[in-house]
């Protein structure tokens, strides 16, 4: 293999990929496996003993439970108001409404999660202290558990929710129009159409955009922790959260290792599913 | 512009990170801090990025550069973690709070004791004229480990136009009272039909935020620091009696109380409010009362929009909870030696520097609150040209009146604030009554002192 | 008994106007060609009797009733698409029930549909296979299948050959006839191909600009054609078309004078009769001769040996002209040559290119 001289054009990208992510990756294994928490001088192996504390404490199952309703919920909000949204602009020639449609993209989230906080106020929000009690919604969205995870939710489906957008759009507009002239002269209603047509011929988009949304969901931060803190108490403390905190305020950064490839396998293992349901040769 | 510069942006990270030059004789300190414009300002400018005189100056006498990196404060923050946890040494100087990292750190050997040095920069740092307390707070083991930079202590603002309304001739002295005249504001609100103004503020969000007044509560109802059997604060201490947690015994009392008062009197958000809330609130004419952290008022006052808020507020001393002491808040922002410094001795002389009376004075000038952490600053013109020196002395009364220990120096300490704080959070949302958040906590807290090893 | 009338169709996008008045009747059970040049508008007229396009004005009728606002879904038309229109993620039976599952045909009828119909178009090993695993002639016949299904009043099809090779095209042409026979269900069918519409159509309808120029069985329009356009629109290789540079006269019978000097004599109908201002003749109408015997005289410049004639090609004083030859015939680029035409066959046109009647024409 040494002789052959297309290996060596090959190696500097075999090496790139080695460090970029296989030593990351082999790097969070070993922390895992490490005993390193600051208040406790000495790193040092302690073999699954994190994962063993990480499954007995409450706080993570908690934040399992936390981020399976919010990436349910907001997944499932998201493709129906992105796949709504695309359906209805697929012929639209405004770039306007386009634009206004996508510019929540390129909030950052951060900024993004201090207007909803700042919107969904129960005290001195527009929504939360103004509109929502007129319409008698007397419910303080942030300090309410359920509220607090529907407010994330809702500021999630608003923020990202024009990816997914685009990404229907993209795909809407690739589909022929012979299709949805053919099924129309087959006598389709527009409901019979988009599941004859659009959906299936969808089918990959609809894969990588909740490839992507799964991922996102999981690994969703700034967020939640500017419009809640993951509060009230544990209300919406997802498992980035919960790794963000073990880290950086519990200073156990190998039970923060030891959450990251959980979390690792659940997105994987979540990515793959996608994969096997939505990508396999149509 | 208050909005950004509260007492958290305050707690701002100063990271000195000493970057090898090997061609500069100067020794170089880079610093790494948040708040630009605001925190130093007086060294680094209006934009963070600029040196003024006074700090060329120093620069200059001392042969050192000073070199200051603005960042936003959780990047900060985890900045200083790493820069520790890998030993670096890339920082000579970090950014520590009162409330966990003084003492994690210290426990885990990254700061340097700053004892052998005090004496080596008296013309810039002189310890004898710094109130003792803020010293204190950053005492671990009879160890210093760090110099404060924006301290606090315990306090009520409230408004005395509404108290006057309502017929409450004076703040409260106790709890008993303070909570007598929550009700008859509650009730006074009720009967004028005012909805929208609530009788407390303070801040609930999960996390290691309600606890630093929290612990207040706590310290004032059970008269000690009632985290474990006895109330030892160290963990010598803790090991040498196997003290229990006791959050299901004395704990509850001042925790309850904290909740509750939250619950009844605090606005509808309050489970989720931080200090940016308790303070918009305030500023906004929405509560009668802000406690027991005075300076979130303070900060919001400046910038309030409501005549009344800024005519009629009053200062006035924590009150005493059943066992004679008072509700504790009490906090410093405060920078410490990294014990991976390459240049300790170069890092302590900018840290004698960035702590000094001149500094801590332009600074005062700056923020323009009745705090600092020098009694000459307190009264001179500086601030008495701004406040009632009654005011001042009795913010200065608060200082001697607080116990710095007012909650155990342990390294774990972040990690309970945090968990105390969340605990509370729950218990004001509902989500969980406050039997059952302090059941998981003294569970959390038996078993994460037994891996620990404090009982072994 | 008439199927589909349409009656003076108009349709404009925007500023432009496609379609001028269309108005034409297909007979129950006739096979319909539409053909002309791209943009023309035939395709605009198939999609208009789909009910894909709405006429700005006009009506559409079917047998007797008013069907032009009547969505395509009610039409019960069998539309066959130049891409086919398969659906990838379907397979052969699915995709061609398509119609039956719409309407809620029970699955077990839908598949005995299918079977009979996937039968008649030798797709019976096929049907569980996906649109991906086909070939394009495959494809095409499941296209027709799904139009099939559904037994439709009519069947139209867009262009449904263009996408396959030309031998392919050859015999799929023949399956399309065939099946016209079988069934006998009227069939409206777009091409460009005039080749595809002499062959299949029973009525050629030819359009141009959105207008038709004329209509008639494939042999009406090839040998009566209205105008130039339809003399040069149909027959392959083209009508050879010489300007005529003088005319002289006497009655009906005129002197032709085109470039070069040469001279054809015809007769007019009339002596009142304009000028023809071009004559036309068809390559088989045209032959190399010897010298004398010929109108013109020329070089070769190719010629095409088909196997079955030889096409020969060429430039005269008058432009190209292409005569087909019989087999044996010998002839070798650069050649000078005769050219002689069957002038009892020739096409004349006037001015603004009608057709002149050839009174000596046979």
């Amino acid at each position: 293999m040494l002789r052959d001289w297309r290996f060596w054009f090959f190696l500097p990208t075999l090496l790139a990929l080695g460090i970029v992510v296989l030593f990351p990756t082999g790097y969070l294994l070993w922390m895992s496996l490490a005993h390193w928490i600051i208040t406790e001088p000495g790193v040092y192996f302690d073999g699954l003993a994190n994962f063993r504390t990480l499954f007995r404490s409450a706080s993570f199952y908690d934040s399992a439970r936390v981020t399976a309703l919010y990436l349910f919920f907001s997944t499932v909000i998201m493709m129906v108001f992105a796949m709504l949204m695309a359906l209805a602009l697929q012929h639209s020639r405004s770039g306007i409404l386009r634009s206004a449609i996508v510019l929540p993209l390129v909030i950052p989230p951060v900024v993004a999660g201090f207007t909803w906080r700042f919107l969904l106020n129960g005290e001195i929000g527009f929504l939360g202290a103004w509109l929502f009690p007129m319409v008698g919604l007397d419910v303080n969205m942030l300090s309410n558990p359920s509220g607090a995870l529907v407010s994330v939710i809702i500021a999630d489906v608003w923020s990202r929710t024009p990816f997914m957008f685009l990404i229907f759009l993209a795909a809407l507009q690739g589909i022929p129009r012979d299709y949805y002239e053919a099924v129309r002269l087959d006598g389709a209603t527009a409901v019979q159409e988009f599941f004859t047509v659009t959906l299936p011929l969808m089918r990959s988009a609809v894969a990588v955009a909740l490839l992507f949304r799964v991922v996102d969901a999981i690994n969703t931060f700034e967020l939640i922790y500017v419009m809640t803190k993951g509060g009230p108490g544990r209300a919406t403390q997802t498992l980035s959260l919960l790794g963000w905190k073990t880290a950086f305020q519990n200073y156990d950064l190998g039970g923060a290792a030891a959450l990251g490839v959980v979390m690792l396998v659940v997105t994987t293992i979540s990515a793959g599913i996608m994969f096997a349901r939505f990508m396999r040769k149509a | 512009m208050s909005i950004h510069f509260k007492q958290r942006a305050l707690v701002a990270a100063c990271v000195a990170s000493f970057a090898a030059s090997p061609a500069l004789a100067q020794t170089e300190i880079n610093v790494v801090g948040f708040g630009a414009g605001f925190a130093w300002a007086d060294l680094f400018g209006a934009t963070g990025a600029e040196k003024t005189q006074k700090l060329l100056d120093f620069e200059k006498e001392h042969d050192i550069v000073v070199n200051m990196e603005f960042a936003d404060e959780d990047v900060a923050r985890q900045k200083v973690l790493l820069d520790l946890v890998n030993g670096t040494g890339d920082y000579d100087l970090v950014m520590l709070g009162s409330d966990g990292a003084v003492q994690t750190f210290s426990a885990a050997g990254y700061l340097e004791a700053l004892g052998p040095y005090l004496e080596t920069a008296p013309d810039l740092f002189d310890p004898a004229k710094v109130y003792p307390p803020f010293l204190e707070a950053n005492t671990v083991a009879g160890e210093l480990y760090a110099l404060p930079y924006y301290s606090f202590g315990a306090g009520a603002v409230y408004r005395k136009d509404l108290f006057d309304k309502y017929g409450i001739s004076e703040f409260p002295k106790t709890t008993e009272e303070m909570a007598t005249a929550l009700q008859t504001l509650k009730d006074g609100f009720a009967a004028d039909g005012i909805t929208d103004v609530y009788p407390l503020t303070m801040r609930g969000a999960p996390g290691e935020e309600p606890s630093l007044d929290l612990n207040g509560f706590v310290y004032a109802y059970a008269g000690y620091p009632a985290w474990f059997e006895g109330g030892p604060t160290t963990p010598e201490e803790i090991k040498a009696s196997k003290a229990q947690p006791i959050f299901t015994g004395d704990f509850k009392e001042g925790f309850s109380t904290f909740v509750n008062w939250s619950r009844e009197y605090g606005p509808p958000g309050i489970a989720g409010h931080t200090w940016v809330d308790m303070m918009n609130l305030y500023a906004q004419g929405k509560a009668a009362i802000l406690f027991p952290s005075a300076i979130n008022a303070f900060a919001g006052i400046p910038s309030s929009e409501v005549p009344e808020v800024k005519e009629f507020s009053a200062f006035a001393p924590s009150p005493a909870g059943p066992s004679g002491k008072v509700v504790q808040s009490f906090w410093t922002f405060s920078v410490g030696v990294s014990a991976f410094s390459k240049n300790k001795q170069e890092a302590y002389e900018v840290l004698a520097f960035l702590t000094s009376e001149d500094v801590m004075r332009d600074f005062a000038e700056v923020i323009g609150w009745p705090y600092t952490t020098y009694p000459s600053i307190m009264h001179s013109p500086t601030l008495t040209d701004k406040w009632p020196t009654e005011m001042l002395d009795q913010i200065e009364a608060s200082f001697y009146d607080a116990d710095p220990h007012y909650f155990p120096y342990i390294p774990e300490l972040t990690e309970f604030m945090d968990h105390i704080g969340t605990a509370a959070s729950s218990a004001i949302s509902g989500a969980q009554t406050i039997d059952e958040a302090l059941d998981e906590l003294q569970s959390w807290a038996t078993e994460r002192m037994d891996r620990a090893g404090y009982y072994k | 008994m008439v199927a589909i009338r349409l009656q003076d169709i108009r349709k404009s996008y925007g500023p432009v106007e496609v379609i001028k008045g269309v108005s034409f009747e297909a007979e129950q059970g006739e096979f319909v060609v539409f053909v002309g040049p791209s943009g023309c508008g035939k395709s605009t007229i198939l999609r208009m009797i789909a009910g894909l396009e709405k006429p700005d004005s006009g009506e559409i009728y079917f047998g007797d009733d008013r069907y032009t606002d009547v969505p395509p879904g009610k039409r019960e038309i069998g539309m066959v698409f130049q891409s086919y229109a398969l659906y990838p993620h379907m397979s052969v039976a699915d995709n061609m029930t398509v119609s039956l599952r719409l309407a809620g045909v029970p699955k077990t009828d839908r598949r005995k549909r299918a079977v009979e119909v996937a039968r008649m178009l030798k797709l019976d090993e096929l049907l569980d296979r996906k649109p991906a695993e086909l070939s394009g002639g495959q494809r095409q016949r499941v296209a027709i299948g799904r139009a099939i299904v559904r037994d439709p009043k009519a069947f139209l099809f867009d262009e449904p050959l263009s996408n396959l090779d030309a031998a392919l095209r050859v015999e799929t042409r023949l399956e399309i006839s065939r099946l016209h026979q079988q069934i006998n269900t009227t069939m409206i069918y777009v091409t460009h191909d005039q080749t595809e519409a002499m062959t299949m159509a029973d009525r050629i309808v030819l359009l141009d600009a959105g207008q038709v120029v004329q209509q008639g069985t494939p042999l009406e329009l090839y040998r009566n054609p209205a105008n130039l356009f339809v003399a040069t629109f149909l027959g392959s290789p083209k009508m050879n078309v010489l300007d005529v540079a003088a005319v002289s006269r006497d009655g009906t019978t005129a002197q032709l004078t085109m470039a070069g000097a040469s001279h054809v004599s015809v007769t007019l109908p009339s002596p009142e009769t304009a000028d023809p201002k071009s004559i036309g003749v068809r390559p088989e109408d045209t032959r190399i001769v010897p010298e004398g015997e010929g109108v013109l005289s020329g070089t070769i410049i190719s010629a095409e040996h088909l196997g079955s004639e030889v096409l020969v090609h060429t430039e005269t004083a008058a432009g190209q002209i292409i005569a087909k030859m019989p087999p044996d015939f010998s002839a070798h680029a650069g050649d000078t040559v005769w050219v002689g035409f069957n002038v009892a066959r020739a096409h004349l046109f006037d001015a603004d290119g009608l057709t002149i009647n050839n009174h000596a024409r046979q």
